[in-house]
């Protein structure tokens, strides 16, 4: 994405994106390799796959959802020296801002993109988590291969993180 | 003025090394003191030329890692706390470096600035805007004797510059005489100061700024907007 952030502002879109990038895809599901998992298996139950990698999920689909205003330079209008305007006049220029910003930012192709890498991760997360609980798979063979799929899908993931603005985006 | 470059970043490289940007500075003499030993209830910084130790004092900047790659006080991450303390007491500037990817660093006191610099794998590119604005903040220190930490860590963005384009991009496409005359007067000469201060010395002062092409993009977009243009 071509877009125009420079000083990479930070704005919600930022905040969020950088956080399921850096503490969520990079440090908790691709830095851990097979025998990482097999260990976590041998020590019980897995919080973070039961309960905070389904927020995640959930973290992206919302993000997804609110892509458009996420990265909207329509924020700087919360900040100095934009907020001091009367409410009037702010309301004006906000609104010529978005609609700018709206013509170069495809909002839509980045939503429909997230989404669909987000529900993929979401389902072979689903996978992996009924295989963790199956005692039947001692040798870990079903957990391994349903793990590598949820790597797979974390890093198709992460790629479109990646894609997403570093910051605010200016029209 | 005496500088102190004590410890060492999270690569183990001396600050010696990677602060090099300080040493052609007039007025500044650079002291390696290493290593730093506790003893008799203080911090001592005791330099290995056999000439005893040399304890800091009088007016002088002491640059610190906060979490130096020594091991006696590696025992204790907050241990930069009990350091920058000592030094406050002794009324001595302190800059804090930190390698964590805190986004705005922290003003501790007249005295103590803790921020944070990038560490690269790779020595040969240090973390080049710091290093500009390290050498700007000594170079302030020595002629005016005051610590004006913004210039060690200045805003992460020019605000009245940005508006001022946003300004000209909603007026490219709608009437905005309602704007008050006052506002538009005082943000043009916010924004004239901060064209200054961000580009009047681009290609030196950041030749290899992350977001400097994207600045250029910005600056070349708002010039054709003053122009009257569509950018």
């Amino acid at each position: 994405m071509n877009a125009l952030t420079p000083w990479n502002i930070e704005c919600t879109g930022s905040q969020c994106g950088d956080s399921l990038r850096h503490s969520w895809l990079r440090n908790q599901v691709l830095n851990k390799s097979d025998d990482d998992i097999l260990f976590l298996r041998q020590s019980g139950p897995w919080r973070a796959l039961d309960l905070e990698f389904p927020l995640r999920v959930q973290e992206t689909l919302r993000l997804s959802c609110v892509i458009a205003d996420a990265f909207s330079p329509t924020q700087l209008f919360e900040r100095e020296p934009l907020v001091c305007l009367p409410v009037e006049c702010r309301d004006m220029l906000l609104t010529a801002v978005q609609e700018a910003y709206l013509e170069g930012f495809l909002a839509g192709e980045v939503r429909d993109n997230l989404r669909t890498a987000a529900s993929k991760l979401s389902k072979s997360l689903s996978a992996m988590s009924s295989v963790w609980h199956d005692l039947s798979d001692p040798p870990g063979t079903k957990l391994l291969a349903a793990w590598r799929c949820v790597k797979c899908d974390a890093e198709t993931l992460l790629a479109e993180l990646e894609k997403l603005p570093r910051g605010v985006v200016l029209p | 003025m005496r500088v102190y470059l004590c410890d060492a970043d999270e690569l183990a490289r001396p600050w010696s090394e990677m602060l090099s940007v300080l040493k052609d500075i007039k007025g500044v003499q650079i002291e390696y003191p290493q290593p730093v030993r506790w003893s008799e209830g203080e911090y001592q910084y005791a330099p290995d030329n056999g000439e005893g130790k040399t304890r800091i004092a009088g007016k002088s900047l002491v640059i610190l890692h906060a979490t130096p790659e020594i091991d006696e006080l590696r025992k204790d991450e907050d241990e930069w706390k009990v350091r920058a303390k000592w030094l406050q007491d002794r009324d001595i500037w302190t800059l804090i470096i930190s390698g964590a990817p805190i986004s705005k660093g922290v003003q501790i006191s007249d005295l103590i600035y803790r921020r944070a610099a990038k560490v690269t794998k790779d020595a040969a590119k240090p973390d080049k805007v710091f290093m500009v604005c390290l050498r700007r903040f000594v170079e302030k220190l020595v002629t005016t004797e005051k610590a004006d930490w913004r210039v060690v860590e200045p805003d992460p963005y020019p605000p009245n510059l940005v508006a001022l384009y946003l300004l000209l991009v909603a007026e490219n496409r709608a009437s905005l005489r309602e704007l008050p005359e006052h506002f538009r007067t005082k943000l043009t000469e916010s924004a004239m100061r901060e064209y200054e201060e961000w580009f009047s010395d681009l290609d030196d002062a950041f030749p290899s700024h992350s977001g400097s092409e994207g600045q250029r993009k910005f600056l070349k977009k708002l010039f054709i907007r003053v122009a009257g243009g569509e950018g």
